[in-house]
C-alpha cells in the first residue's frame, strides 16, 4: 500500500536493461564479423585522435588540464544525488492521521472553528486488540497509509495453518464494522491474510482438527 | 462498496512485484560507479595518483578493446553484458505476479497468501478423509489447486468427496482468478499414520 513508484523502477530498469543488451550484443556481433570487426578498429583510431583534440581543446590555460575533469564530477554528483533520492523515495506512503476534519467557523452561529484529526495509531491499536482474541489469528498488525491521497488502513494477519480464510476475513469483516460505528464514517481496508513462517510453526487450532481414526 | 477504485489499485500492487529491491540493488551499483568515476577525475584534475585507473589511461584502454583483445574474449564479455541487460528488461517488463489471490472487494478489500489457501485446502480435504493434514499435499498455482492425498495404509479414502469438498471449499472463498481443482490420491499409503 506504499506510494513506490512502480512506473519509475521499471522505466530506469527497461532502460538499462536495453543499453546492456544493445551494447552486449553489438560488440559480441561485431567481434563475429570479421568485416565489422576492422571497422570497428578504425573507428577506435578515429575516436582517439578526436578525443585527444578535444582534450587539447577543452584545456585550461591556467590549469594545465581539461575542464572536462571538472564537469565530469559536477555530472557524477548530480547523477548520485538523483539516484540517492530515488533509493530512499521507495516504500514511503505511511500516515499519521486517519481522519483530518477542517471545521469552518459559521458566521450565522458563532463556531471557533478548528480542525479535528484521528490518528491512525487510534484503529491500530483498537482493531488488533480485538483481532487477538481470535482462535485462529496468531498475530496481526495494523498500519496507515496515505493511498492516493486517502488515508487507507492495512490490516495484516497471521493465522495458523489450516484456518480458513473466509472465516477470517468474516470475523475481521465484523471488527471492522464495529469501528466504522465508532469513526462514525467508513475508511478505506485491506485485510492481508498471511501464511509464512509463524503459520507453518503454529499448531492447528485444537478446536477443529479431527479425530484421525475412528 | 465505497471506494472502488481505490480498492482497485490496491489490489492491484498488493498482487504485484513492486520491483524495488532490484530496482534499489541497481541505483546502489550506479552511485559506486558514479562516485569512482567522480573520484577519479578530481584526483586526475588535482595531478594525484589515481585509485585504480586515471580517467585518460580508461579512455585509451576502452578504445584499444578491438586491438587488445581477442575476438572470442569480446564475444564472451559481450554476450554476458548483453545477458545482464536481457534479465533487467526481463524484470521489468514480466508482471512479477506475487502468490497471493484476491478475494471479493464488499466492505473490505482482502488479499489473500496461496500457503494459507493451501493449509485450508489441505484442512479440508484431511477432515473430509479423515486422516492427519500432513498426508495432503497442496500446490496453489495462478489457476489451480493441486490436491494430493496419501491415504493412510489399510484404509481407504473416498476421492468423490474429497473434490467435492475441496470444490465446495474454494467456491465459498470466491478468489480471483479462480482456481481449478484437481485431487489425486497417491498409490503409496503412509504405514502407521
Amino acid at each position: 500500500m506504499n506510494n513506490t513508484n512502480r512506473a519509475l523502477n521499471r522505466l530506469g530498469l527497461l532502460l538499462l536493461g536495453l543499453v546492456l543488451l544493445v551494447i552486449g550484443s553489438a560488440a559480441a556481433v561485431a567481434a563475429a564479423n570479421p568485416d565489422w570487426f576492422e571497422r570497428w578498429q578504425s573507428l577506435a583510431t578515429t575516436v582517439e585522435t578526436a578525443s585527444n583534440d578535444v582534450v587539447a581543446a577543452t584545456t585550461l590555460d591556467g590549469l594545465g588540464q581539461s575542464w572536462l575533469l571538472i564537469l565530469i564530477p559536477v555530472l557524477a554528483l548530480v547523477l548520485i544525488v538523483l539516484l540517492l533520492a530515488f533509493a530512499f523515495r521507495q516504500g514511503q506512503g505511511h500516515a499519521r492521521a486517519l481522519v483530518t476534519e477542517k471545521v469552518t467557523p459559521n458566521t450565522e452561529q458563532p463556531s471557533p472553528g478548528g480542525s479535528i484529526v484521528v490518528e491512525g495509531k487510534v484503529a491500530e491499536q483498537a482493531i488488533r486488540q480485538a483481532l487477538d482474541s481470535h482462535p485462529e489469528i496468531v498475530s496481526s498488525s495494523v498500519s496507515t497509509y496515505l493511498v492516493a491521497k486517502t488515508p487507507a488502513l492495512r490490516i495484516t494477519t497471521q493465522v495458523r495453518r489450516g484456518a480458513s480464510p473466509q472465516v477470517v476475513r468474516a470475523y475481521i469483516d465484523e471488527t471492522v464494522a464495529a469501528w466504522d460505528g465508532l469513526l462514525g464514517r467508513e475508511v478505506p481496508v485491506l485485510i492481508q491474510i498471511n501464511g509464512g513462517f509463524a503459520t507453518r510453526t503454529a499448531k492447528a487450532s485444537r478446536v477443529s482438527s479431527p479425530s484421525i481414526h475412528p | 462498496m465505497t471506494h472502488p477504485a481505490l480498492y482497485r489499485r490496491i489490489l492491484r500492487r498488493e498482487t504485484h512485484s513492486p520491483r524495488a529491491t532490484i530496482a534499489i540493488s541497481v541505483a546502489i551499483v550506479l552511485i559506486v560507479v558514479f562516485a569512482w568515476i567522480g573520484t577519479e577525475s578530481v584526483l586526475a584534475l588535482l595531478g594525484r595518483p589515481a585509485l585504480l585507473v586515471a580517467p585518460a589511461d580508461a579512455l585509451t584502454s576502452t578504445l584499444a578493446i578491438p586491438t587488445a583483445l581477442l575476438p572470442s574474449a569480446i564475444i564472451g564479455g559481450g554476450a554476458v553484458v548483453a545477458l545482464i541487460g536481457l534479465l533487467l528488461f526481463l524484470v521489468a517488463v514480466l508482471p512479477g505476479r506475487r502468490a497471493r489471490h484476491t478475494g471479493l472487494v464488499g466492505r473490505t478489500a482482502v488479499v489473500v497468501d496461496n500457503a494459507v489457501i493451501a493449509s485450508a485446502l489441505a484442512r479440508t480435504a484431511s477432515n473430509t478423509a479423515n486422516i492427519d493434514p500432513d498426508q495432503v499435499i497442496v500446490t496453489i498455482g495462478h489457476r489451480s489447486a493441486d490436491v494430493r492425498v496419501q491415504p493412510t495404509s489399510g484404509y481407504s479414502v473416498n476421492h468423490e468427496r474429497i473434490t467435492t469438498a475441496v470444490q465446495g471449499q474454494l467456491e465459498t472463498l470466491e478468489l480471483t482468478p479462480a482456481l481449478r481443482s484437481t485431487v489425486t490420491i497417491e498409490q503409496k499409503g503412509v504405514v502407521g499414520a
